[in-house]
């Protein structure tokens, strides 16, 4: 009897807060981030939301054995201890959303939260940037705790001036082996490994520039790179405003014990551009994308340059490849399709990769998307419920290997936002949902791009001032 | 940009100087209006001298001037924009009045306290003027000598020690004089700058000087010392006061508000000499198709004609491709110029181009992020909202007097925007919409600078009545050059242009040929230009 009298106070004091008179509306609620019927990781934080056009809004959240009632006028707030304790204790939530629009209140279908126990690495480490052509302003690789709002600063470029901080990159998501680029004066690779912070100059005799795009071995003892001349092609037309494409680009190896850099003839061959480069769950296959070089006259080759993917072997122990390299996803080239970012999964089941339909700096191709590629089968088919009609590019997998966060245009066409999405064992993705924010306005108001999103299984302590104190290294060509 | 949202104060603030910016550029935002910029700077280097007299002294009737030092010191760094900003002297402000309030404090332990307490949340809020606001404090306590000192001034140094220790924790990823200067006194903040520093140390001798000198009533002696120092004062304006920017930045607001007539009687009026100036002028003169009958009377070159990829420059090119037709060139300047701006703020000018460019261009939704943040700022908000419904409805674009114009001259063939070659991207702009009257009149100026008859021909045929300078051109080439160019050679000249040209080349001819010679008469003809440029 009092347990039923308090479920029945616990509902009475819950409503009070709802809105007594409303009328009902077909259809679910018009509401910003789009979180309708998703499924979401029992450690996310709250999902706060807010009406599309910006009215007053109320949800009402109900589980098997809880229900509570948002805070927050303007925005649906929910409060972080009880939204804890929701997911810890139910499997899904059911919310019924309120807005109050000309004077009168409306309530909307009910839609669904699936609360999945699959494991989400607590941290994700991104860069925030103003998606620009050639200045930059503000800057940095910023972590966030999946599980609160707490966003904090890695390093930024308020360090030094006119310095850009890009490719942070870990090894197996591990907080403590981590990389990035400082660009500018006194720049270089910035690499943690075994507790010691080193300052790497990484552009030899050999090489067409310095290390740009970068991929751990997940043993952390190699650290797979590109190289890459790389220009940049402004359009003239509404529909296209950038392209950025490489006029030269190899596959090198950096191996941290020995400060060498591997330069494979394979992965070096001057007249096919290698980029790209990601080594398998196992660390025994070297992943990269390539196509043929050609000189870039006008705009209508540049619309032909289409990357294939293919895998080589990779003894970690020599630190070498074992060609022949052998093509993946062959059918791409037949499709019109170009690809980019192969980053398989921690399980090894699975290699993601975007495509589009030229070239590799899919950032700025509307028709970018992601495909998963089934390595046990070889099957290769789009990734339909991550895509949208804007831009989906870079990608990065949980360590449970049943997460995805990814960065996509959907919201305005131009800047970069976040989504994360659950896939279940057999490869199907459920709907992505946006990265939460404390304020669900915050997103609209900011002028900059989040890109390069990497899950990372814990805090990472990082100084930048640490920086000045690193060991510096000029990497040692080497060649098999 | 200054947003009246509080996730841009809560940002804005919670940071090491944040307050300080914070309100720094809540005031920076009414220089839109200039009188009122000019009219609040005045009144905070006033309040400057006020509170420097009061921390100094609380004698009344002082004449000697030396209050108004550290104002005159301000006043000077302040004509520099593109360095030093108000936010310094907001905190400066901020400072002295801690100071002040410590000064007042009579209690031996509350005075320790605040010393204690405040220089940390000093630096906090308003960053390094914490420092000479320490400096003030112990000057205050070893002036006042009645006062027992010792503990208030072991206070305060163990409140710099505080500060000193928790300001890396506070702020990580700061270091250096980003760290030390904390709020945006200086538009480069990961540079060192010893000038604050001896403006600080400045303001502390000030008031130390006026504590140990003699009161200085009305006599000749105070007199002659306040005319010391405000002739010193307008010395060092004058010296560093740099009028010519001025006039660069006001050619460039008047031609970014469409007022070409103005642009060009101001011209008219005084003649330009620095290149970005004229870059706008011409840029009038196309607009109003005056170029060819005046555009020679004002000092050209090809770089008066040239897209800008650096500093001022940008704004310029940025307005002159906007008012082309080229509008992803234009929306690329502008972006470039904001993130090139060493501060990394946004501007709301420069937010309101990119959502202009991108409703020109249908790119709808970025278009209303950016209306949706200029929405939340003072000046731009009214603007914002009546262009927002354009979002929703692209047809009231195409159907704008100015921006439905730009948007039919969209191009429609996709070619690389080389501004290294301007001639290919008017020249293709001009085929593909040769109604465009302005990128027609722009590229003639362009043909005109480069010296290139034979392409100004075959686009621009001399049709009656011929632009006084391209008949300039055509007897030119009729007289001196009728082999090279043939089909120049039936175009129909005044008579006074021919007569002008056989003046001109009998003074050649009897060796009167340099600029100086041949400037009064010909200074403002194509033949000068061709000559001597």
């Amino acid at each position: 009897m009092r347990v039923l009298l308090f479920n029945f106070l616990l509902v009475f004091l819950c409503s009070c807060n709802l809105p007594g008179r409303v009328s009902e509306s077909n259809g679910y609620p018009p509401v910003i981030p789009d979180y309708i019927n998703i499924t979401i990781p029992h450690t996310i934080a709250p999902l706060h939301f807010m009406a599309k056009d910006g009215s007053p809004v109320k949800a009402l959240i109900t589980g098997k054995q809880s229900r509570l009632v948002s805070k927050g006028r303007y925005t649906v707030k929910i409060p972080a201890k009880k939204w804890k304790k929701m997911l810890a204790a139910e499997d899904s939530l059911t919310v019924q959303v309120y807005i109050k629009n000309n004077g009168a209140w409306h309530v909307y279908k009910a839609f669904s939260w699936i609360i999945s126990r699959d494991p989400l690495d607590p941290y994700l480490c991104y860069r925030r940037v103003a998606p620009g052509y050639e200045s930059f302003g503000s800057m940095g690789i910023y972590q966030r705790n999946l599980a609160s709002f707490r966003e904090t600063a890695i390093i930024e470029n308020t360090l030094i001036t006119n310095s850009c901080v890009n490719c942070h990159s870990f090894a197996a998501a591990d907080p403590e082996r981590f990389q990035f680029h400082l660009r500018g004066p006194g720049g270089g690779t910035l690499v943690r490994s075994e507790g010691e912070l080193t300052h790497i100059d990484t552009k030899t005799p050999g090489t067409v520039s310095a290390c740009v795009y970068p991929y751990w071995h997940p043993s952390g003892s190699h650290i797979a790179y590109s190289v890459n001349n790389i220009l940049q092609w402004f359009h003239n037309v509404p529909e296209k405003v950038i392209d950025v494409f490489d006029t030269r680009s190899d596959v090198v190896i950096y191996e941290l014990k020995t400060q060498r850099l591997y330069i494979d003839p394979v992965l070096c061959d001057s007249t096919v551009l290698e980029t790209f480069p990601a080594f398998s769950a196992d660390g025994q296959t070297l992943f990269y994308t390539a196509a043929p070089a050609r000189k870039i006259p006008d705009v209508f080759m540049l619309d032909s340059i289409r990357y294939g993917l293919f895998g080589i072997s990779f003894d970690p122990i020599t630190g070498t490849v074992i060609p022949p390299a052998e093509r993946l996803f062959p059918e791409s080239d037949t499709a019109g399709l170009s690809v980019s970012f192969p980053r398989p999964s921690p399980d090894g089941r699975y290699l993601m990769f975007t495509s589009s339909s030229y070239g590799n700096f899919t950032i700025w191709h509307d028709d970018a998307d992601l495909w998963l590629l089934d390595l046990s089968t070889g099957k290769t088919k789009p990734a339909e419920a991550l895509n949208s009609a804007h831009t989906e590019s870079y990608h990065s997998r949980s360590s449970s290997s049943r997460w995805v966060v990814f960065s996509s245009r959907r919201d305005d066409g131009r800047y970069t936002r976040l989504y994360l999405a659950h896939m279940d064992e057999g490869g199907t993705f459920d709907k992505p949902f946006a990265l939460p924010q404390k304020d669900p306005r915050s997103d609209l108001y900011l002028i900059q791009s989040y890109n390069i999103p990497e899950f990372v299984k814990g805090k990472i302590s990082f100084y930048p001032r640490d920086m000045f104190r690193a060991k510096h290294i000029k990497a040692q060509e080497w060649k098999h | 940009m200054f947003l009246f949202t509080s996730d841009y104060a809560a940002e804005t603030c919670l940071q090491p100087g944040g307050t300080a910016n914070y309100i720094g550029r809540f005031i920076i935002q009414f220089f839109h209006i200039p009188w009122l910029g000019a009219l609040i700077i005045a009144f905070l280097l006033l309040l400057l001298q006020v509170l420097v007299r009061k921390v100094a002294t609380e004698r009344t009737g002082e004449f000697s001037g030396l209050s108004y030092i550290p104002s005159f010191f301000y006043l000077c760094l302040l004509t520099d924009l593109t360095r030093f900003t108000l936010i310094g002297l907001v905190s400066l402000l901020v400072a002295l009045l801690a100071v002040l309030a410590y000064k007042h404090i009579y209690s031996n332990g509350l005075r320790a306290l605040w010393g204690l307490t405040s220089l940390p949340v000093l630096w906090f809020a308003m960053g390094g003027t914490a420092v000479p606001a320490a400096l003030l404090m112990i000057v205050t306590e070893l002036i006042h000598k009645e006062r027992p000192r010792i503990l208030p001034v072991l206070a305060i140094v163990a409140g710099c020690l505080i500060t000193a220790f928790a300001a890396p924790h506070i702020a990580p990823s700061l270091s250096g004089p980003a760290l030390f200067y904390g709020a945006n006194y200086l538009r480069f903040i990961e540079q060192w700058n010893l000038v604050l520093p001896i403006l600080w140390i400045t303001t502390v001798l000030v008031v130390v000087c006026l504590n140990i000198m003699p009161p200085v009533r009305k006599t000749g002696y105070a007199l002659l010392l306040s005319i010391f120092v405000f002739l010193t004062g307008y010395f060092s304006l004058w010296r560093i006061h740099d009028p010519g920017r001025e006039s660069v930045l006001r050619c460039y607001f008047t031609i970014h508000k469409g007022q070409w007539n103005k642009v060009i009687a101001r011209a008219r009026k005084k003649m330009p000499s620095d290149v970005l100036t004229i870059n706008g002028l011409n840029l009038a003169l196309a607009a109003t198709g005056q170029a060819g009958d005046c555009m020679f009377a004002f000092p050209q070159s090809p770089q008066t004609l040239s897209v800008f990829n650096a500093g001022e420059g940008l704004l310029f090119s940025a307005e002159t491709l906007f008012n082309l037709g080229f509008i992803n060139e234009a929306q690329r300047l502008s972006h470039e110029y904001m993130e090139s701006l060493p501060d990394r703020q946004l501007s709301a000018l420069l937010i309101a181009q990119m959502a202009e460019t991108n409703l020109i261009a249908k790119r709808t939704a970025v278009a209303q992020k950016y209306l949706r943040l200029l929405e939340k700022t003072l000046f731009y908000k009214k603007a914002a909202r009546q262009l927002m419904p354009s979002t929703r409805e692209p047809q009231l674009v195409s159907d704008h007097p100015f921006y439905g114009t730009l948007q039919k001259y969209q191009p429609a063939g996709n070619f690389s925007s080389d501004f290294t070659n301007l001639d290919n991207m008017l020249a293709r702009m001009i085929t593909e919409h040769p109604d465009n009257i302005m990128a027609v009149n722009y590229f003639f100026m362009y043909l005109m600078v480069h010296k290139n008859p034979e392409a100004l021909y075959n686009l621009f045929p001399p049709v009656q009545p011929v632009p006084r300078h391209y008949q300039e051109l055509i007897a030119w080439v009729q007289a001196m050059q009728p082999h090279v160019y043939p089909r120049y050679k039936d175009v129909p000249i005044d008579a006074s242009v021919k007569t002008k040209l056989n003046r001109l080349l009998a003074q050649i001819k009897q060796g009167n040929d340099s600029p100086r010679s041949l400037g009064p008469e010909y200074a403002e003809t194509y033949w000068f230009y061709l000559l001597f440029m």
